[in-house]
Formats: structure tokens, C-alpha cells, sequence
């Protein structure tokens, strides 16, 4: 079988006529050059691609500022609750800046100022459940049971032709862009590692499956092994 | 350089008039209309070392991704309003779904893996020297399609986690400039970028790994698998005909679909909590720690700086490293430097993976 690449393998000095030596050496230099010009060619890609994005960064890496929005900071308490109920410093970050803020549009404030409270209290059931009802959504019951509040947390008016459906409930703005389209955070879903009888199947298919492919890949292996092959070039002396 | 065809006999009288088996005819039939014969070509015996097979097994991987996707597309809702709970459907209500769900997503992260070790074998063994600098070059972009895949597949489902990753994306995009146009919210607004990126991770994305994955088999019919560098060239190796090397991958592709058949039964997945804008609360997927803990560093331009510099260096490999020498030991800068990029990227992942979150967004 002809190996393509016998032509670039290593040359042995040894095995070269004396006369060619100038013509190796020679081929040497000229494949140091070639690596000196090939690395200056990548450093120059290199060079470019970073010029170019380096132009289009903003003087800013980061967005615009912070929400102002009631609605959407008692969103943000909310997952906060959700995700990291922890960290109870965050939460009650976001509750204060709805409180305080000027665009208290469709959330109930007194009912915030109760999850104030009993966040101090430490029961963050009841905070959750008091910051769900200040915006109109459905308390949370279970992961199964989506909430949904008042009206589809847009941030752009409904002018975009082809994102508004009729509902039997009225018109709906679907999300575009980057919006979330959701509205409460969810309960995170965690799946239970108790052994139905599907998974049992699947896991007895899967072992039989590891046991096959461990025969098959016994039987099929080459008959001489990459430790033999290396011992037989040594005992023919083609070691280089 | 010699070689030794394993298995044929020599013909005899008998051997010629003896009637060809069914097993045979049904072959010699299929050739005649499919020519599948011209897969039996000479390979070297070392291509059926695992080593050398992690490329099929990587492709095997793929077609796990393939089915199981296709399962999980039949269930799936590409829209804001409904993706997260198509999700929890899939793992609560659909027959097998949360096994198939959890199966795609460790047949994710053996892509990935796979796919970073056959980087390194080829790597290792200097694949991707002379005349085989375009291949490397292609299998560094299928690469870089892989972990596109991984984060639209994770954004996909639409949770906190995920929906932070899109935003990380997005404020890239900005970074970008004019080259991030695609990224932008605003590039198509009537849209939602989560449908767009549905169609990037079920047709856009496989659609050029599969035709990339079709020039890296010809480059490689076309080089020949590359010699073992550890073999003389006149070592006399046996050769073993390509179908063959397809047996054995599909061996070790066995005991892999059997090993993600178990991770997906007993660490099965679950969903996030659903997105709320304004928040940085999750981490991303582990395969993105070290970009995370560049933007802890040095802000949100470590993540881009950090993958643009990872695949300036991939790309630039053959280039650089010209030397014709394959054996790694007598390649000592090249080797140092693979144990300082995967070091540094295994430091940074390890000290993403003991830090809080921090918000950087907004």
C-alpha cells in the first residue's frame, strides 16, 4: 500500500549520498524558513481577527442599566427564591428596589410589603407566595401548575405584525427577541432515580448492550497487537 | 513497504467449486447495485487500536444525538410561552421520554469528550501533519460545531440556566460588532431568538457537521490512515480491510450507547426552574467553566477573547508545528504546550466549579 506521506517522512542523514548533503542541508534551511513564514502568517491571523472585533467592542461589555420596573423586580425576588433561597441579601435586594420604585405598574405594593416582613421572618414560602400574588399570578402549588399573571411580561409594544394571536381570552403578544415569554419562575423539576419498570428495562438493555460490544470488540480486535508489531520492527532492526 | 492480507486462503480446486453461501450471494448482490465492496479497501491493522477509533466512535455518538433528537423534536414546543413545559411534558408524560431526554444529554457530553480526545490523539501522534493540514483544519470546525451544539442545545430547554447562557450569547453578539449580527434579538424581531436557535441546533448546526463529517472521510480515504509513529515505515504492518475498522467502532459504540443508557437511568435529567430575565443565579454547562472564570477575571470579553484565542491556536497548529517528526517524544515544545493550554483550562474549570455565580449581565 502506498503511504502518502513517505515523501514528507524524516530523511537519515546516513542513508544520504555524500554529494547531497549541501542539497539536505540546503532543504533544511529552506524548511526553517518555511516555519519562520508559516508562523508569521499565523501570527498575522491572528493579529487580524483580533483588530477586527477589537474595533467593534463597545466601550461597555455590559448592557444597559439595571430594571427599574416593579413588576419585573418582584419577577426577579421571585426566581430569586426560587433558585438561590440562600441568599437571602439578593431577595431582599429586589423586594426593597420595588418598593421604591416609580414604575409600580400592575403590582400590588402592600402585598411586597408583607413579603418584606416575612422574609425578615424567615418564611420564605409565604414571601414567595405573597410576591406571586402582587403581580397577579397564581400562587404556586406544584411544578405542575403553570402561573400566569395578568398579561405577557412584554417589554415591546405589540407592533410587530404577525406576534399577536387571538385567544378566546383576547389577544395575546407572543414573546420575540430575548424575551422570555414566561412569567413566574417554576419549581425546578427533578426527576426520581426510582426504578420503574421502563428504566429497569432500559438499564438491563443497557448492561446487555456493554456486555455485547465487550465480546464483539474482543473478537473483532486485530491479531497482532500494536506491542508485537513494535517488537517485530525492533527484531527486524527497522527502528529508526 | 510490504503488507500481509490477514484471512485470505489460498485457492485451491475445492475452495473455487464450492458453492458461495447465502451470507455471500446476498453480498455479491448488494455490490452489484450499491458497491459496497470498495469499502473493503486496505487499512493498516494499528487503525482498529481504540486509539485510533475514537474519530468513528465520535461519529457513532453523532447518531445517538440524531435519534434520540428526533424522538425528542415530536414533543418539543420551539416558543418562550411553552418550551420549558414541552420540556417537563417530555420527562413526566411521554412514554420513555425522560430516559430519551437524559440519553440525548450524556450522548452530549460523550460527543464533546470524544471529540476533544480525538483532537488530542491526532494531536499526539502528529495526524495532522503534511498532507493532512486541511483535515486537521476541518476537524477543528466540527469541533467548534459541536459546542455550538452543546449551548443551543442547553438554551433549548428554556430555564434559568439556560436562558442566562442565551444572554451571555447575546451580549457576545454585541461584542462582536457587525460579526454578531446573527446573535442579535433585533435580526429578525418578529421572532423569538429561541425558535432561531432551535433551527440552528436541529438542522443548522447537524446539517454542516454532516457534510464536514463527509469531506473529513474522503480526506482521510483519500491520505490513507496515518502511519503509527511509533511503527518504521518498513515495519512490514499487516493491513486488515476498512470494514473490518467499521466492526470494531461499531464494538466500542455498543458498550457506549450501553454505558449512556445507564448514566441516563441513574442520573436522569431535570429542568430548571423557568427564565426570569435580570438575574445571574446558575452556572453554565461544565465544558464552559474555564470561559466563565475568564469573565470573572477580566468581564464578558474573557469568554470571547478565551474561545477565539482556543481555536486561533487549533487552526494555527499545522502551521506551526511543521516539523515532520510524529514521535511526541521527540516533539518536546510541542507537547509543552499542549500541557499548558489543557492546564490552564482544567485550572480554570476547577475554580469556576468553587465560585458562586456572579452577576455580569445587566
Amino acid at each position: 500500500m502506498k503511504d502518502p506521506t513517505s515523501k514528507n517522512a524524516g530523511r537519515d542523514k546516513a542513508l544520504v549520498a555524500p554529494s547531497s548533503r549541501v542539497t539536505v542541508v540546503h532543504d533544511e534551511l529552506g524548511g526553517a524558513r518555511r516555519t519562520i513564514r508559516s508562523a508569521r502568517a499565523a501570527f498575522a491571523v491572528i493579529v487580524s481577527f483580533a483588530a477586527t472585533v477589537a474595533f467593534a467592542i463597545p466601550a461597555s461589555a455590559h448592557t444597559g442599566e439595571a430594571t427599574t420596573k416593579a413588576s419585573l423586580l418582584v419577577r426577579q425576588a421571585i426566581a430569586l427564591i426560587v433558585n438561590t433561597p440562600r441568599n437571602e441579601m439578593a431577595i431582599e435586594d429586589k423586594i426593597k428596589d420595588a418598593l421604591d420604585s416609580n414604575d409600580t405598574a400592575g403590582v400590588t405594593l402592600d402585598l411586597v410589603a408583607q413579603a418584606q416582613k416575612t422574609l425578615a421572618s424567615g418564611d420564605l414560602h409565604a414571601t414567595r407566595t405573597l410576591l406571586e400574588r402582587s403581580i397577579g399570578a397564581r400562587p404556586h402549588l406544584s411544578p405542575a401548575m403553570p402561573v400566569a399573571i395578568g398579561s405577557t411580561p412584554a417589554a415591546q409594544p405589540a407592533t410587530m405584525p404577525g406576534t399577536v394571536i387571538d385567544t378566546p381570552n383576547g389577544p395575546m403578544q407572543m414573546a420575540v427577541g430575548d424575551q422570555t415569554g414566561s412569567g413566574v419562575a417554576e419549581d425546578p423539576l427533578s426527576v426520581s432515580t426510582d426504578l420503574s419498570g421502563r428504566e429497569l428495562g432500559a438499564l438491563i438493555v443497557s448492561i446487555v448492550a456493554i456486555a455485547g460490544g465487550v465480546v464483539l470488540a474482543i473478537r473483532f480486535r486485530p491479531p497482532i497487537s500494536l506491542r508485537q508489531l513494535r517488537a517485530r520492527a525492533v527484531e527486524g532492526g527497522g527502528v529508526s | 513497504m510490504t503488507f500481509a492480507l490477514h484471512r485470505s486462503k489460498p485457492a485451491t480446486p475445492e475452495t473455487v467449486q464450492q458453492p458461495r453461501s447465502r451470507r455471500r450471494r446476498a453480498v455479491d448482490i448488494i455490490d452489484d447495485r450499491l458497491g459496497i465492496k470498495a469499502l473493503q479497501y486496505p487499512i493498516p491493522e494499528h487503525a482498529n487500536n481504540l486509539a485510533w477509533s475514537l474519530g468513528g466512535v465520535t461519529a457513532a455518538t453523532l447518531s445517538v444525538l440524531i435519534v434520540t433528537g428526533l424522538v425528542l423534536a415530536q414533543w418539543y414546543n420551539p416558543v418562550p410561552e411553552a418550551a420549558n413545559a414541552s420540556v417537563r411534558y417530555i420527562t413526566k408524560s411521554v412514554f420513555l421520554g425522560s430516559f430519551v431526554r437524559s440519553l440525548h444529554f450524556w450522548a452530549a457530553q460523550a460527543m464533546y469528550v470524544l471529540a476533544g480526545l480525538h483532537l488530542l490523539r491526532i494531536f499526539i501522534t502528529g495526524s495532522h501533519k503534511r498532507p493532512r493540514e486541511a483535515n486537521w483544519l476541518v476537524g477543528v470546525a466540527m469541533f467548534a460545531l459541536v459546542i455550538g451544539a452543546v449551548f443551543t442545545g442547553t438554551v433549548l430547554k428554556w430555564d434559568q440556566e439556560g436562558f442566562e447562557a442565551l444572554g451571555h450569547n447575546l451580549e457576545i453578539g454585541k461584542l462582536l460588532g457587525g460579526l454578531g449580527f446573527w446573535f442579535s434579538p433585533k435580526f429578525a424581531g418578529n421572532v423569538s431568538i429561541l425558535t432561531r436557535l432551535y433551527v440552528a441546533h436541529v438542522a443548522i448546526i447537524p446539517g454542516m457537521l454532516l457534510g464536514l463529517l463527509a469531506i473529513h472521510a474522503m480526506l482521510v480515504k483519500r491520505h490513507g490512515i496515518s502511519p503509527h509513529p511509533n511503527l518504521p515505515q518498513a515495519s512490514g504492518e499487516p493491513v486488515e480491510p476498512f470494514t473490518h475498522h467499521l466492526r470494531r467502532i461499531a464494538a466500542f459504540a455498543l458498550v457506549l450507547v450501553g454505558i449512556l443508557g445507564i448514566l441516563a437511568v441513574v442520573w436522569p435529567r431535570g429542568v430548571g426552574p423557568t427564565p426570569v430575565e435580570g438575574i445571574e443565579v446558575t452556572k453554565p454547562p461544565w465544558m464552559f467553566w474555564w470561559l466563565f472564570t475568564l469573565e470573572n477575571w477580566v468581564g464578558l470579553k474573557g469568554i470571547l477573547w478565551g474561545t477565539g484565542g482556543l481555536f486561533a491556536l487549533l487552526a494555527a497548529v499545522p502551521f506551526v508545528d511543521r516539523n515532520p517528526e510524529r514521535r511526541w517524544r521527540r516533539r518536546p515544545i510541542a507537547m509543552l504546550s499542549l500541557v499548558v493550554v489543557i492546564g490552564f483550562i482544567v485550572v480554570l474549570t476547577i475554580l469556576m466549579g468553587v465560585t458562586t455565580p456572579a452577576q455580569h449581565l445587566g
